[in-house]
């Protein structure tokens, strides 16, 4: 589609110059897409091994937890969880991946999961809340790799949109109305041409 | 025993293991759900964590805070049997971005 322009020397030259920053635009972006692209893959194997792993620990930690509650009253579970003394913080940090900022976690744990008394308690629920407590520094890693995931994708979306813009609207506009000026420029210059040859020889003709 | 930074969202019966880890474990019922994470993120929530039996009722929350770098909701198995939906979740991610199914060899 042909941009609505004058067709004179000067939008020419303006819309020569918008064409090659464009182009140089389009390069740009489209690295930067295969460059998401690029780390949308590594992060896709990295998240799905990580799920799985953390579905079967996470059924095996229950497991030993349901074996506990039914083996004790269950008073007795919920009085052993308040007694847990553990607090969890997590340290956050920004890493920038092109510009996209993505979060970092570190956890900082401080106090004791298991602050109940053994005499009611089945030996399952300490193994269940160690197996949980293991678990929560992997979860962790699964948080920050999803929203890493999740924000690369929206990014790659967004920059999808912007190289398939340039490439199949802007530049082809561009270079159709470069294209349609320099005709139109010539086809004065034409006009001008035998406007000036018919004037000479009718002066001609006179003398 | 509650920190600022992490919290775990689900059915009593599922997520009561977690209060063991150290995080604010918080109980909730089908239907306030959603209340409950828009209190928690007010509150300065880093991440939280739910139950995937909650993810279609907090699919317009999911979807609010999709482009901010903070919180993190994350959807954790409930631990009883295979449900699959948060691996389904990040499948419709990847295809949406990458226009196609490259979680697929999983199956």
């Amino acid at each position: 589609m042909k941009l609505d322009i004058p067709p004179t020397r000067m939008q020419l030259l303006y819309l020569k110059r918008r064409g090659s920053v464009a182009r140089r635009g389009h390069k740009l972006l489209k690295d930067k897409q295969d460059e998401l692209m690029r780390r949308i893959l590594e992060f896709v194997y990295r998240i799905r091994e990580l799920r799985l792993r953390i579905e079967e620990e996470l059924r095996n930690a229950f497991a030993y937890f349901y074996f506990a509650s039914s083996k004790q009253a269950p008073k007795a579970t919920d009085e052993a969880l308040l007694a847990v003394t553990k607090s969890i913080d997590v340290e956050y940090s920004a890493e920038r991946i092109l510009n996209l900022k993505i979060p970092k976690f570190t956890e900082k744990i401080s106090g004791w999961s298991v602050g109940y008394g053994f005499l009611s308690t089945s030996g399952d629920l300490d193994l269940a809340l160690l197996k949980i407590d293991q678990l929560i520094s992997r979860l962790l890693e699964l948080a920050e790799f999803e929203k890493t995931l999740e924000l690369l994708a929206t990014e790659i979306e967004k920059t999808r949109r912007r190289v398939n813009a340039l490439e199949y609207i802007l530049i082809p506009a561009i270079e159709e109305t470069i294209k349609f000026i320099n005709l139109k420029l010539s086809e004065i210059e034409r006009g001008d041409l035998t406007r000036l040859m018919r004037v000479k020889e009718i002066v001609r003709s006179k003398l | 025993m509650s920190g600022r930074a992490l919290a775990i969202v689900g059915k009593r019966s599922t997520v009561m293991p977690f209060l063991a880890t150290g995080a604010r474990v918080v109980y909730v019922r089908k239907g306030e759900c959603v209340k409950t994470v828009e209190d928690l993120i007010e509150d300065g929530m880093k991440i939280i964590f739910f139950t995937e039996e909650f993810i279609d009722e907090l699919s317009e929350i999911l979807l609010k805070y999709r482009t901010q770098t903070l919180p993190c909701l994350i959807p954790i198995p409930s631990g009883r049997g295979k449900t699959r939906i948060a691996i389904e979740r990040i499948r419709g991610v990847i295809k949406k971005a990458v226009g196609a199914d490259i979680f697929l060899e999983e199956r």
